[in-house]
């Protein structure tokens, strides 16, 4: 791993980006300016991070409903994405998907999904494409832990084995489905476990630890790149906040919270970083004082522009 | 380029909505300017009308059959260079102000006809309505014709309610409805009654050639048009005209009283005004003094205050003379009551295309019939036809009394030339025109069948024109005559050979056909050799 | 006759029905601990322990395989499918499965599941949780569907619904759970096809389902302000569909409105409105109208969600155009 100092600050900013982005979310929401169902990101930032930090442009990303750090760590804008969580016409999709929908052609990024498990598969698609062209690109699922007990990822890996696709599978085993946690709903310790199934390689790597993923993703995107077929990367790492917001969380407890906030995934980078000499104090302040006036700048840029007129209703639902 | 609309024509004076009889052409068809399009029938007539510009007939909107307000549109033409949304928007529009008129004419003949209660019309409302299946059921049920039962429902279907409320006035119809011989219709009746017991009234009827009125009428009004002045009406021409006449032939510009009768030499006109329900007759005196625009402005207030109920009690006294017209009713000759204690009275009746015999020549005329009703105990026969030839004098030749230009109106329908071989074939020749307009479907089949017969063939078209010779001698039309000896002519025939030729048919006509040879076979090789 | 929340009255049933038959066991996506996602089944695991309240994997496909399993060897299972607008990803279960078991196998084989599951767009949770698929199911001959719009009809049909021999889709509608009505205590079963005239009218019938019930009550009060008296005609289930019902109200006043909010084409007031035109042609004195969603996917922003679902006013308009 050979990161120079400018790109492990670009990845540590968005890191923090995430984070700041999806706490002024949380906040947002309670105030009931955010309709709809958000699921948040917070503590999970160094996957997406650490993964995306491998791609070229015109790789493909399929994310899910926990999506808002995939983007961010992508380059998206912060700008169109509060509009979108608002419901404005200037939103990624022009208010008509919201958290759950948002989705950057541009950047490859085919969307986040309101059907869990349902990115695997579009993902393998997206891989056979950039096989099918031969121009080097893969294809990166998001899924959580809880949409691997759905058949669409097991049919996905197995088709992308069989066929080889450059496609990078990428598991956030948070350890909870909604209110299951991983011991209720599988009989694995590791997902990565599932791999040998369908003959391709699977990996467990710390999730929290930036530079854990950062390595393992990186051999993946090299097999993907090379030919080698697909991997499946599972990030072990935990949501700080409810499954989305407004649950009770009843069915955890408080202790493991505490646990899991002492691994902070920013706080871990941070210190290493600081340690290597990457980074100083100060530094940090000002990165933490730059994003937080970005996404100020993101969220006031949403609560001014316009709603969506209501001709636009029946528009985009074919090609014209 | 901009998409014409072409609407329903306005072709006549009366015409108020025409029915599509049939389009000549379809949508996306191609047309010319000036190329007939559709046809059309009023009232009165049945006409052709002609594409006003060339282009693609786009859209019709008024299909075969609809009845559809004058200038009101019918289709649109597309023009080159239209695009399709100007197209749409103009069809759009066209829809719209077709619905609007309609929607105008209905509601205008709804104004009208408020005072009379809904009523069970005799008038089938036509077919192509919608019609609730309940509705219809109900309809069954009880016998009911559909047809004549008027829709409110959502877009003028005819729902439930609307048949219930029909058959409840069908109930009503059982009692007749009662309209006291009170107020105004207590006058009239009083009035008429008495004209009817006392007056010994004769009417005696005459037919009046009006085209010169008519040609007289549209040249003044232009002229007034351009002057910014009102339009004058039949009866205005006419109230003067009879004025004038009235003066001349005083004893029909009288009052019958208990014993005596007394003339005027002044004229106070009566007007008779149909109200809704009902008549009024104001008077515009001293109508001899009044000019045609002066006339035609008094009757036209007089009329309007009549219908408003405006009118000041001295206006309806004093009347020496009725004038009354039940012509726009398309009323012929009548036998009008006089309007006691007056002398007489004078009815208009409509105006009507007649084929007429003028000078030898058949033309196509306007007349009228007044009907002229007077008091024999005032008046006797021969005054009374004195006075109303007099009139039909004035009206045939309007120029005079008006001081304008005698019209030169012919309008030939036949010229019967008398025994001109010239003007026979120029008859015949107009005469073919005139079918080729009417019927052309006729007018080419007798050119085709023509055509071969008279051929160059094994007998060349001389020798065939020599035979038609001796056989229109035969049949002796007088007609055929004459063509045929210039059509011999043409191919080269020889006097001789035409007379020899005709001379054939004495072998079967004897007498006749003589009489014909030496006349008319024999003017005719001469007008034409 | 207690007042109670939709949602409880879902809840009551499931409990009862529970009690009464230890056939009848539950599972889906967090049915235990969490009570399922909207609170439905809040207490059952407590009540019945974790044998017969089973919290299942994200497998829709296997909780429906499942569900049809077990029934056809001898349970009674209640499946939840988190939002109906998962229910593509067990599909093959329902259609290929559960409807058309018996049937093929010459009626030896009954699948005696219920499969609940909430519909209806109004949360603001965009085009992939707010849907309306009714008119799918309605369509699957084998399967009865049901739609109840108070927490009385809700209590009584979850009951008929369980004890059916058949395969039941059991809609319910996220924008009901809070609303309260009362519900009979104690055992209550209101049979399945069996309709609900909710309000009686002379002038035009409104057939509403689901939500649309209570948009079509409250039209009909404005509408009665104004001289209009509309019958509000709750078919309940969709199969089998309470024909009489509906034609009967017809015949008395002979304008049909129906209303739904999934989208208008396609939808059962299209079945419907056919009915009616077949069964009762004679009756109508007016054309029928028809109100669903437009033909397009639920949007997210809340201006455009609200435009999009069928509202008290498009039906008052809807009406009047008629009356
Ligand atoms: C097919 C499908 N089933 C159920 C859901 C409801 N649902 C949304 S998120 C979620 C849990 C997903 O768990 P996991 O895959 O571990 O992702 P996490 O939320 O933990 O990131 C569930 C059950 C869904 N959206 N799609
Ligand atoms: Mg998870």
């Amino acid at each position: 791993m050979a990161l120079s100092q400018e790109k492990l600050l670009e990845l540590y900013r968005k890191m923090v980006t995430i984070r700041v982005f999806e706490e002024n979310t949380a906040e947002l929401f309670a105030k009931g300016e955010i309709p709809g169902f958000v699921h948040l990101y917070v503590g999970e930032e160094a996957t997406a991070v650490g993964v995306i930090a491998h791609l070229k442009d015109h790789d493909y990303i399929a994310s899910t409903h926990r999506g808002h750090g995939h983007l961010i760590a992508r380059g998206g804008d912060v700008k169109q994405m509060y509009a979108e969580l608002f419901g404005r016409k200037t939103g990624y999709c022009k208010g008509k998907g919201g958290s759950m929908h948002i989705a950057d052609l541009s950047l490859g990024f085919l969307g986040a999904n309101g059907i869990v498990g349902a990115g695997l598969p579009l993902i393998a698609g997206a891989a056979f494409a950039c096989k099918y062209r031969g121009d080097d690109g893969v294809a990166v699922c998001f899924f959580g832990d809880g949409a691997s007990n759905r058949g669409t990822f097991h049919e996905a890996l197995n088709m992308a084995s069989i066929w080889k696709l450059p496609a990078i599978f990428v598991c956030e085993n948070n350890m909870y489905a909604i209110s299951l946690s991983q011991e209720l709903h599988q009989n694995i310790d590791d997902v990565a476990d599932r791999a040998a199934a369908y003959g391709l390689p699977g990996i467990s790597v710390d999730g929290n630890d930036l530079f854990a993923v950062y390595e393992a993703a990186e051999e993946a995107v090299k097999r993907a790149r090379n030919g080698d077929g697909p991997t499946l990367i599972e990030s072990k790492t935990y949501r700080w906040r409810g499954h989305f917001e407004g649950d009770p969380v009843v069915y955890r407890t408080e202790e493991e919270l505490q646990a899991w906030k002492k691994k902070d995934p920013i706080e871990r980078a941070k210190k290493r970083m600081m340690e290597t000499g990457v980074l100083t104090e100060e530094e940090d302040k000002a990165i933490w004082e730059e994003v937080r006036s970005e996404i100020q700048e993101g969220i006031e840029f949403a609560k001014n522009s316009p709603l969506p007129e209501e001709e636009s209703l029946l528009e985009d639902v074919y090609c014209e | 380029m901009m998409a014409v609309k072409v609407v329903m024509p306005k072709l006549g004076l009366t015409m108020k909505k025409g029915k599509v009889a049939r389009w000549l052409k379809e949508e996306g068809q191609e047309v010319t300017r000036g190329e007939d399009l559709l046809e059309i029938v009023t009232e009165k007539i049945a006409s052709t009308m002609e594409a006003p510009a060339s282009g693609i007939l786009y859209k019709i909107l008024a299909p075969k059959g609809s009845i559809v307000p004058v200038v009101s549109p019918v289709a649109v033409i597309a023009e080159p260079g239209d695009d399709e949304k100007t197209l749409q928007q103009m069809v759009k529009e066209a829809e719209a102000e077709l619905a609007n008129t309609r929607v105008e004419a209905r509601e205008a003949k709804k104004t009208v006809k408020e005072p009379k209660k809904r009523g069970v019309d005799l008038i089938r409302t036509g077919k192509a309505r919608r019609i609730s299946p309940r509705a219809r059921r109900l309809a069954e049920g009880k016998g009911v014709d559909l047809d004549y039962v008027p829709g409110t429902g959502p877009g003028g279907r005819v729902t439930e309610k609307d048949v219930r409320e029909y058959l409840e006035e069908l109930d009503r119809e059982k009692e007749p409805e009662v309209i006291p011989l009170e107020g105004m219709r207590g006058i009239i009746a009083e009035r008429m009654t008495e004209s009817h017991h006392r007056a010994a009234r004769v009417t005696i009827l005459q037919e009046v050639d009006v085209t010169n009125l008519q040609d007289l009428r549209v040249k003044i009004n232009e002229v007034f048009q351009q002057q910014g002045r009102g339009k004058v009406s039949y009866t205005d021409l006419i109230a003067v005209l009879v004025a004038q006449a009235l003066k001349e032939h005083p004893r029909l510009n009288g009052r019958v009283l208990e014993d005596r009768v007394e003339l005027y030499s002044g004229v106070n006109m009566g007007i008779a005004v149909a109200l809704d329900d009902g008549l009024v007759v104001p008077v515009i005196h001293k109508a001899h003094r009044l000019s045609l625009e002066q006339m035609s402005e008094r009757i036209k207030s007089a009329a309007q205050r009549a219908r408003d109920g405006d009118l000041e009690p001295e206006e309806l006294e004093g009347g020496t003379f009725t004038l009354t017209n039940l012509g726009m009713f398309g009323v012929e000759g009548f036998t009008p009551l006089i309007n006691p204690p007056e002398t007489a009275i004078l009815g208009l009746g409509t105006i009507s295309e007649k084929p007429m015999l003028k000078d030898g020549i058949l033309e196509q005329r306007l007349c009228m019939t007044l009907s002229l009703s007077f008091d024999h105990r005032a008046v006797d026969g021969a005054p009374a036809a004195l006075f109303l030839s007099r009139v039909k004098e004035m009206m045939e030749n309007p120029h005079l009394p008006f001081q304008m230009d005698a019209p030169q109106v012919s309008r030939p329908l036949v010229a019967a030339g008398r025994r001109d071989p010239r003007a026979l074939v120029q008859a015949f020749a107009d005469g073919m025109e005139w079918l080729n307009d009417e019927a052309p479907d006729l007018a080419l089949g007798f050119d085709a069948l023509m055509a071969p017969v008279f051929a160059e063939g094994e007998l060349s078209t001389r020798v065939k024109e020599l035979i038609a010779v001796a056989l229109s001698v035969h049949i002796r039309c007088e007609y055929c005559i004459p063509y045929h000896v210039h059509k011999a002519v043409e191919a080269g025939a020889h006097p001789d050979e035409i007379l020899e030729a005709a001379a054939v048919a004495l072998g079967f006509g004897g007498g006749s056909a003589m009489a014909y040879v030496v006349t008319l076979v024999k003017e005719c090789i001469e007008a034409f050799s | 006759m207690p007042e109670m929340t939709y949602l409880e009255a879902i809840n009551t049933a499931l409990r009862e029905e529970m009690s009464r038959d230890p056939s009848v066991f539950v599972l889906g996506e967090d049915v235990g601990v969490f009570g399922g996602c909207f609170g439905v089944t809040q207490g059952l695991l407590d009540a019945f322990g974790p044998e017969r309240v089973l919290d299942t994997p994200i497998s829709e496909t296997a909780i429906i395989g499942a569900s049809v399993g077990a029934a056809a060897a001898g349970l009674r299972p209640v499946a939840e499918i988190m939002f109906m607008d998962f229910m593509g990803v067990c599909m093959d279960e329902i259609f290929n499965q559960a409807a058309k078991i018996r049937y093929m196998f010459g009626g030896k084989a009954a699948i005696p599941m219920t499969l609940r599951t909430p519909c209806g767009a109004g949360l603001g949770a965009a085009a992939q949780h707010s849907q309306s698929m009714e008119a799918w199911f309605a369509h699957i001959p084998g399967l009865k569907v049901v739609m109840p719009s108070t927490p009385a009809d809700a209590k009584g049909l979850l009951t008929s619904a369980i004890r059916d021999d058949n395969p039941v889709i059991f809609i319910e509608h996220k924008m009901l759970y809070g609303v309260k009505g009362s519900v009979p205590d104690g055992e209550y079963a209101i049979p399945l096809g069996k309709g609900d005239v909710k309000r009686e009218g002379s002038d035009v019938t409104v057939v509403a389902t689901s939500l649309m019930v209570h948009k079509a009550l409250a039209a009909a009060e404005t509408l009665a302000e104004e001289g209009v008296e509309v019958e509000v005609v709750d078919p309940r289930c969709l199969v089998p569909l309470d024909q009489d019902t509906i034609l009967k109200s017809v015949a008395k006043t002979g304008k049909l409105v129906v209303v739904h909010e999934a989208v208008k084409s396609g939808g059962i007031g299209g079945e419907i409105a056919a009915i009616v035109a077949e069964e009762g042609f004679d009756f109508l004195d007016a054309p029928i109208r028809r109100i669903g969603a437009p033909f397009a996917p639920i949007p997210f922003a809340s201006n455009l969600e609200k435009a999009y679902i069928p509202s008290e006013e498009t039906i008052i308009e809807a009406v009047r155009s008629l009356a």
